[in-house]
């Protein structure tokens, strides 16, 4: 069995720590390339949301290497993700390309069946075995979020352009290459550091831009354009609704670890938007309304294009902007996003964002 | 002093309390649920108007409120819950979560009445909703609880709660029995869209005065799929139906099938669709693929996420099994006429070339 599985940001070492543990052969898909997306979008329903075809790409990249197996989340609605894994299985299937999927979703009837699918996975190792390994893998993606988190905060103080990434890559490196949870905190530490004696500019008051929106675009950078490096070098200080460890928590895991939900979040929402409508819906209007509130300057929701959680959250929207005095700018992707359209987009609302806060510090000594 | 005649037109009594104008639009869960609705607020003693037929208005007042990346069908709902104010007290729009147990609807269904409410704070001439959740999820969630927390916020009793919904029951089950047996469903929707009072005194169901339309015998037999507030919109379907009837052809929706033989022909699939209208719609397709249909065509709103991903289980599907031409339909608000003319002359050529074949090679 070689398993493989689609690429989401920095999952894919934190799942490859977790198939390490427990013995089983992995292939992880190539890096999201043109090529990728372009294997995808041929292949995939042509109104289907970008992640679908991303995955479809991975997978028939994967493939192309040698692997059988494809281990992936599902859920069961309403958002259309819960259903990816069975339209892509027939897809696969159509191209000749066989490979078996292990979905890791709610069970419809039984908690049985959820153990069953785990178990063709983990074969011989019994479920303590099984645990550790889980324990090691979210060690690690706790480090990675702790490091994005840093990253994105500083790289608009970074001095010489590229710094704060070279960091972040070597750091990302070294969390992979770890072999013991000790080895994790260390590597986290150690690069943290690195990050915060590179030249920086400590006197600068940035914008503080919140990106929020559906989780997918949210944590792979090659879907929303590089949009956090980006706003970054544009001057911004960014943070981000959602980080790996948390949705791997609370969709996953179903918030068996101690780790910080969103239940808050999703009850801030409630005024606005009074009822689960699947994906992040709620999410990115609650995390909008934390946002004003902790006084960052803008907010950017992001999502693929047709998504319907954001659809219903980008409806309601205004009466959170106008309520809360935040601007918040939509930006969708899909496969014909080009990166300059973004780029200017981005640009524009920085600019907008900076005036507005210069003018609110004006008025602000005068009155 | 004040001074009554016989002929003054007395109480103003019976006016001040005048029980509520409910208004329904005519989009998303009409065409499935209109008999329910409009035969339980009729027995409760409101009376019920209905939205104009989708026309250019309504289209362009619902495309200015809603968000570009809405879906079609979508916009209509706005247009038509717009359409309502000053006709209506209350405008009546159910947050439907979920009809069937452990599935649900799309989010946007279940986020509406939130949008609209969003879209009311900057735009003072919404009318009033009445804002009821439909979760049949809940073990005792479903219809008969929203109905129920509707008309309590109009204030009227639970006894006389209970004789509407009797009644309301009795003309949803009739209207599904009419649909199952075949009859077509805008005809079959077509007593409860009629102005004034749908419902006879004594909570009598009213009976349809026209013949039925008698089914055309010879020409091709098409199913055509998609969500019923798609396909019977004629602005949204591009008057499909109306086309495909001109030109002789024999029509099956999902509407005429049962929600039995759907489960079974999904029986196939190893995961069971978490979407109670999906369901029907995949369910009916592959059903109807093994049938003998001469095509299918199925009709899809642009940015529908259910659509998107059953659209292309059927192709595949029907693809695999390799008998029925398939045609695919997708619908916004700037697809033009004549495109979708063309293509449905096209597919229709090409069943009756395929027929006429078949007739010779028989002959053969």
């Amino acid at each position: 069995m070689k398993v493989t599985f689609p690429h989401m940001g920095n999952m894919s070492i934190v799942i490859k720590a977790l198939l390490k543990e427990l013995n089983i052969e992995f292939i992880p898909p190539p890096p999201i390339t043109k090529r990728t997306l372009s294997l995808g979008v041929q292949h995939a329903p042509e109104s289907a949301c970008l992640p679908l075809k991303i995955n479809i790409g991975n997978f028939l990249e994967a493939a192309e290497k040698g692997a059988d197996t494809v281990l992936m989340a599902g859920g069961i609605g309403p958002c259309r993700f819960g259903y990816y894994n069975q339209v892509q299985r027939e897809i696969l299937n159509d191209l000749g390309v066989n490979l078996n999927m292990i979905v890791l979703e709610p069970p419809d009837n039984h908690i049985g069946e959820l153990l069953k699918r785990l178990r063709t996975l983990t074969g011989s190792n019994s479920w303590w075995r099984v645990v550790k390994a889980i324990r090691f893998a979210f060690a690690k993606c706790e480090a990675l979020d702790d490091l994005e988190r840093a990253a994105s905060r500083i790289r608009c103080r970074e001095l010489q352009r590229g710094d704060v990434d070279r960091v972040y890559a070597q750091g990302c490196q070294a969390i992979d290459q770890a072999t013991t949870p000790k080895e994790i905190v260390q590597c986290r530490d150690e690069y943290l550091t690195k990050m915060r004696s590179l030249p920086l500019d400590h006197l600068k008051r940035p914008i503080r831009i919140g990106i929020v929106g559906e989780i997918y675009t949210l944590l792979e950078p090659s879907s929303n354009g590089f949009m956090e490096k980006n706003l970054g070098r544009l001057g911004a200080e960014v943070s981000r609704s959602i980080y790996l460890s948390e949705w791997v928590n609370e969709h996953l895991l179903k918030g068996l670890l101690p780790v910080k939900g969103h239940k808050l979040t999703r009850k801030r929402a409630q005024p606005y938007l009074n009822c689960m409508v699947g994906g992040h819906g709620q999410e990115s209007i609650g995390a909008t309304i934390e946002y004003a509130q902790q006084g960052y300057d803008g907010v950017i929701q992001v999502g693929p294009l047709t998504c319907m959680p954001e659809i219903v959250a980008q409806s309601i929207m205004p009466n959170v902007e106008k309520d809360f005095h935040i601007p918040v700018l939509t930006i969708y992707v899909d496969e014909q996003t080009g990166e300059a359209g973004l780029m200017t987009r981005l640009e524009a609302f920085v600019d907008m964002l900076e005036r507005r806060k210069r003018i609110q510090v004006e008025s602000g000594l005068q009155g | 002093m004040k001074i009554t005649s016989v002929l003054t037109l007395s109480p103003t009594k019976v006016e001040a309390e005048r029980p509520p104008i409910i208004g329904i639009p005519r989009a998303l869960g009409y065409y499935e649920y209109l008999p329910l609705w409009r035969a339980f607020f009729e027995g409760l003693g409101c009376s019920v108007v209905l939205s104009a037929v989708t026309n250019k208005v309504i289209l362009d007042q619902g495309v200015k409120a809603s968000v570009d990346e809405a879906c079609l069908p979508v916009k209509l709902y706005y247009g038509h819950v717009k359409a309502l104010s000053g006709k209506a007290d209350y405008v009546f729009v159910p947050r439907m979560i979920s009809v069937q147990s452990k599935t649900y609807l799309c989010p946007k269904f279940l986020g509406i009445p939130d949008m609209l409410r969003g879209a009311a704070a900057f735009d003072s001439t919404y009318p009033q909703m009445l804002v009821a959740n439909v979760n049949s999820r809940l073990s005792g969630g479903g219809w008969d609880k929203a109905l129920t927390e509707a008309a309590e916020e109009l204030g009227f009793s639970r006894l006389r709660i209970r004789e509407a919904q009797k009644i309301a029951w009795k003309a949803q089950k009739d209207f599904e029995h009419r649909l199952i047996q075949g009859e077509y469903p805008p005809s079959a929707l077509a007593i409860w869209e009629k102005s004034g009072r749908a419902l006879e005194p004594g909570g009598v169901l009213p009976r349809s005065t026209k013949r039925r339309e008698s089914i055309p015998s010879g020409g091709p037999h098409i199913a055509v799929m998609g969500h019923s507030y798609q396909l019977f919109d004629s602005f949204t379907s591009m008057n499909l139906l109306g086309r495909l009837k001109a030109k002789g052809v024999r029509v099956i929706t999902p509407l005429a099938m049962d929600d039995e033989k759907c489960r079974q022909a999904t029986r196939i699939l190893p995961k069971r669709l978490f979407w109670s209208f999906g369901q029907k719609l995949l369910g009916s397709s592959l059903h109807l693929m093994n049938e003998p249909i001469d095509g299918l065509i199925y009709v899809a709103a642009f940015g529908c996420g259910p659509d998107s991903m059953i659209g292309e289980m059927v192709e595949r599907h029907a693809r695999r099994l390799g008998q029925v031409p398939y045609l695919l339909l997708t619908i916004d608000e700037h697809t033009g006429e004549a495109g979708v003319v063309t293509r449905i002359e096209a597919f229709l050529d090409l069943i009756m070339r395929q027929k006429e074949g078949h007739l010779l090679s028989a002959k053969a």
